[in-house]
């Protein structure tokens, strides 16, 4: 791998810094010998180009009464890549403050879904926030930490999903006692690890626009490479989830609860080795919250989006590495699929259904059995008849059809029949969260 | 002490063995012992003729994704996979489904 | 076709989709435990209804099964027999293979294909490189190097297999391209940034420009695993193995990284040709698109078939239809073909090959051939 590793260290080497031409380089990238400074500034540069509206500058007058106060939210894992951004923003908010007189472009308002029993991380985000923020004194940062548990506001809308062999899906409500779900008992009921990981994808993407909302940050950052927005787009290629592919990596705006939001990837120019080396330069890395999980090397074990992390850094490893970017350049070129029909949301991650999944699934998967010719065939099916109405069969009673896409259909089937899969289900055609539940949300959720 | 199995290489497999598709494998273990597990294994030491074919073969110690395992000519998915516990005269067929088109 | 089994089935390892039979096979589409018959008839009738949804084919046709003795397409010209008498289809069906000239590989699986010619009693027309191109792929990678082999090949088996059908009056050529093919190709289109290919890399029905043939694969939504059992339970006669050349390294990576995901998900094959239909390109930056991209664009498709850079002809006039190469006579959306600009590049390398080392890499026959050449 360090063969083959974009970045190559140099150590005290006679290579002179091809930028500033005074001082050793430490590193060479993408065929260029960097100092210390001026990788830093590298590697900065690329998020101010892309972050360079007039939104993100420090306004004066009636430019700034138009535009007015900009919150921008960061998610915040605690991985070395939303490390890293963190450093890049705030040090442009110390320029900024430093060179105006104290004033400030916009905001910064951290956002942590706390991921510590989930991914048994080696230490609690709590515990690196403050060092964090201070590093970058006098700039303010707020912070806020969320649990995942967050995720639900309303128990009502929760709801046990079936997905038939026809592959309808159908809910049912449930009753008071029997609802005592918490996000955790949810997740748990995912038929496997591939479909765990699918929903808590939308159940943090959920919580970051609310967050967003409800601290009126109009722009969403977060601190994807390159590498990890290529395998972001084979994830969800491999997940079903292709109509997604457009809206997930490239720069965009998002509607949710009647609002705008931005949602940037200012890192996307970076390679994750790239990451990797800026966080060892300005000592960062040791903040990095880590996952204390031993990645299994037998496939079996391993979610669709491990192996395509391993593909990636496989690539890497043979000198295929300009694949990711090449990956992140053929997704920026695509857009909203074009169908004639919209077949409204889907209720469990909301993304737009353009090409009806029952129906593509059900043309291409025949359920008509081979006629029975013997009688033993005969009297097997009888034995199967009795067998079946002595067991349990499942109540389909007050069930009412939901509307799913393709992705989720793939992410629950193999669902138990017994056990069902729990969901909080949205409303079909507006995709929106009751504006008072969550405005009661606010209230409730008071965790910073 | 020991029975005998039937074991096939098809759909181009048989090129870790020497060409031949068709072996009587002789287990050293009681029946009733024995699992595909242990199948693949003395597959490895006695059939593969080139140790350096074991990967066309194996991947994370088993059956390497990309060749059709059958038993009796069922799907080893219906039959327990590694766990499938061999009797006397058993025939498993190891189909490629990645050679030519 | 039942089997009575000596032993009783339980009732947990019975069919479910009859329940009268013992199960044989999982289907990794909906992971379902079917026996042999309701096997044979969910994959028969998938097939049909692609062929009819699809409307591939009209009461008359003539059309082309393009054979190449492998699992695939011996199933293909199988199946396509069995639903042209069950479903009235009137299809009038040939095999057409192509012989590329690859000693111990396509030897052996020609005669496959000459025994199908007997089992499904159907035509069968053979079609050559070394008659049509006067080079056997053989010749071409002793010359070109083994990377760039498929690509050669590729080109040139496009344009043999649509030769081919226009000589047996066929406008319609079916290929056995399975969903594991379509799924390595959606990856492999992403992978390698080939967005002119990316939109239609899940199309059914493919034509190229300035072809009449069109091509359609009637197995785009067939696992390979299916059509592997299906040869199997069926005692179909397929041959198996591996080109001597094999695929190309790249190429590889993607097809291992499937099978694992595969491994995870069976369903991921079906799941990444839904997602591949619906990656298209943004309008918008189509619209910026100038007419002199446009050009550009269509320079791109041509380039990437001599990758190794081995072929840079002239710039080319627009595509106008009905035209023909200027070097073979056979259409063409370019002055060109694609094949006599992979040609004219080896017949240069040819001629360096004979000049740089005196002994010919594969005998020397091919020594003898390229002096012939040089002394045009």
């Amino acid at each position: 791998m360090s063969e083959n590793n974009p970045v190559k260290y140099l150590a005290d080497s006679d290579t002179e810094c091809q930028r500033c031409k005074a001082v050793p380089a430490v590193l060479i990238t993408r065929k260029e010998a960097f100092c210390k400074n001026c990788f830093i500034r590298f590697i900065r540069g690329k998020q101010r180009k892309s972050m360079i509206d007039e939104r993100y500058k420090v306004k004066y007058g009636a430019v700034q009464e138009k535009i007015g106060q900009q919150k921008v939210l960061l998610a915040l894992s605690g991985g070395v890549s939303s490390l890293v951004l963190t450093d890049v923003v705030a040090s442009l908010l110390q320029e900024q403050i430093e060179s105006h007189k104290g004033r400030m472009g916009f905001e910064l308002v951290l956002l942590n879904i706390d991921e510590f029993e989930l991914e048994s991380l080696n230490k609690r985000i709590e515990e690196i926030l403050p060092i964090l923020v201070e590093r970058y004194a006098p700039v303010n940062i707020q912070y806020k930490v969320l649990s995942i548990e967050s995720f639900l506001i309303d128990r009502a809308m929760i709801q046990k999903v079936l997905l038939n062999k026809d592959f309808t899906a159908i809910a049912q409500r449930l009753s008071d006692e029997q609802n005592k779900y918490t996000v955790a008992d949810m997740l748990k009921l995912c038929p496997n690890k591939s479909s765990m990981e699918d929903l808590l994808t939308v159940i943090y993407e959920e919580l970051i626009l609310r967050t967003a909302f409800i601290e009126n940050c109009e722009t969403i950052i977060y601190g994807h490479s390159m590498t990890r927005i290529a395998n972001e787009i084979l994830a969800l290629t491999v997940r079903g989830r292709g109509s997604s592919v457009y809206k997930a990596i490239a720069d965009h705006t998002v509607q949710f609860m009647d609002k705008e939001f931005t949602i940037l990837f200012p890192l996307r120019d970076v390679l994750f080795a790239e990451i990797i080396a800026y966080a060892d330069l300005i000592e960062l890395n040791k903040l990095e919250v880590k996952s204390t999980i031993v990645k299994s090397k037998i496939t079996k074990n391993l979610t669709i989006r491990d192996l395509t992390t391993n593909y990636f850094s496989h690539l890497d490893a043979t000198g295929y590495a300009s694949t990711a970017s090449t990956v992140v350049k053929t997704g920026e070129k695509l857009g909203a699929p074009q169908f004639k029909h919209s077949y409204g949301r889907c209720q469990i991650c909301g993304v737009e259904i353009y090409q009806d999944p029952k129906e593509w699934l059900r043309r291409i998967t025949v359920n008509d059995a081979a006629p029975i010719e013997t009688e033993e065939e005969q009297e097997y099916v009888n034995l199967y008849k009795e067998a079946l109405s002595s067991s349990e069969t499942l109540d389909t009673e007050n069930t009412h059809p939901v509307n799913i896409c393709y992705g989720c259909i793939v992410t629950l089937s193999g669902a138990k029949q017994d056990t069902a899969f729990v969901w909080p289900l949205k409303d079909k055609d507006t995709n929106h969260e009751d504006k008072k539940v969550l405005d009661e949300y606010i209230l409730t959720d008071d965790e910073e | 002490m020991g029975f005998k199995v039937k074991v096939e290489f098809l759909g181009g497999l048989d090129v870790i063995s020497n060409k031949v598709r068709e072996h009587s494998l002789k287990v050293p273990l009681e029946e009733g012992e024995a699992t595909v597990k242990d199948l693949i294994e003395l597959i490895t030491k006695s059939i593969i003729a080139d140790p350096k074919d074991i990967p066309v073969f194996i991947e994370d110690d088993t059956v390497r994704p990309g060749i059709l395992v059958l038993i009796n000519d069922t799907d080893w998915e219906l039959e327990g996979m590694e766990e499938y516990v061999l009797e006397s005269g058993d025939v498993f067929t190891f189909t490629s489904t990645l050679h030519g088109g | 076709m039942t089997e009575i089994s000596a032993k009783k089935v339980k009732v947990s390892a019975l069919c479910e989709l009859c329940h009268a039979r013992k199960a044989v096979m999982k289907r990794p589409k909906n992971l379902q435990k079917l026996c042999k018959d309701c096997f044979y008839k969910v994959f028969e009738t998938e097939i049909h209804n692609t062929i009819v949804d699809a409307k591939l084919f009209s009461p008359g046709d003539k059309v082309a099964i393009g054979a190449s003795g492998g699992k695939d397409s011996t199933v293909l010209a199988s199946v396509l027999k069995t639903l042209n008498e069950r479903y009235d289809y009137g299809l009038i069906l040939v095999l057409l293979s192509i012989d590329e000239g690859i000693k111990g590989y396509r030897d052996d699986s020609l005669a496959t294909v000459k025994r199908n010619q007997v089992q499904y009693e159907m035509p069968l027309e053979i079609i050559s490189y070394r008659d049509l191109y006067n080079w056997t792929m053989d010749e071409i990678v002793s010359c070109a190097g083994i990377r760039s082999s498929c690509t050669y090949c590729g080109v040139l088996r496009r344009q043999a297999l649509d030769r081919g059908a226009a000589k047996l009056g066929i406008n319609h050529v079916v290929t056995g391209h399975n969903a594991d093919d379509m799924a390595e190709t959606v990856l492999m289109n992403l992978l390698r940034g080939d967005t002119a290919r990316l939109e239609k890399s899940c199309a059914i029905i493919t034509q190229s420009a300035g072809s009449p043939i069109k091509r359609s694969k009637p197995f785009k939504y067939t696992y390979q695993k299916e059509i592997v059992l299906y040869a199997h339970y069926k005692k179909l006669d397929y041959f198996s193995t591996e080109c001597t050349y094999a695929p190309e390294a790249f190429r590889g990576t993607a097809r291992e990284l499937l099978k694992s995901l595969e491994s995870i998900r069976p369903s991921c094959i079906m799941d990444i040709i839904y997602s591949g239909e619906h990656l298209v390109l943004a309008p918008k930056k189509k619209k910026i698109t100038t007419s002199y991209k446009t050009n550009k664009k269509k320079t791109h498709t041509e380039n990437e078939v001599n990758a190794d850079g081995s072929v840079s002809l002239g710039r080319k006039k627009q595509f106008e239809d009905g035209n023909r190469c200027e070097k073979c006579g056979y259409l063409s959306s370019n002055r060109i073909c694609k094949a006599c600009m992979l040609l004219a590049g080896l017949e240069m390398n040819r001629a360096k090959v004979s000049i740089d080392n005196n002994t010919a890499v594969d005998g020397a026959a091919v020594l003898t051939r390229t002096l012939e050449q040089l002394s045009f």
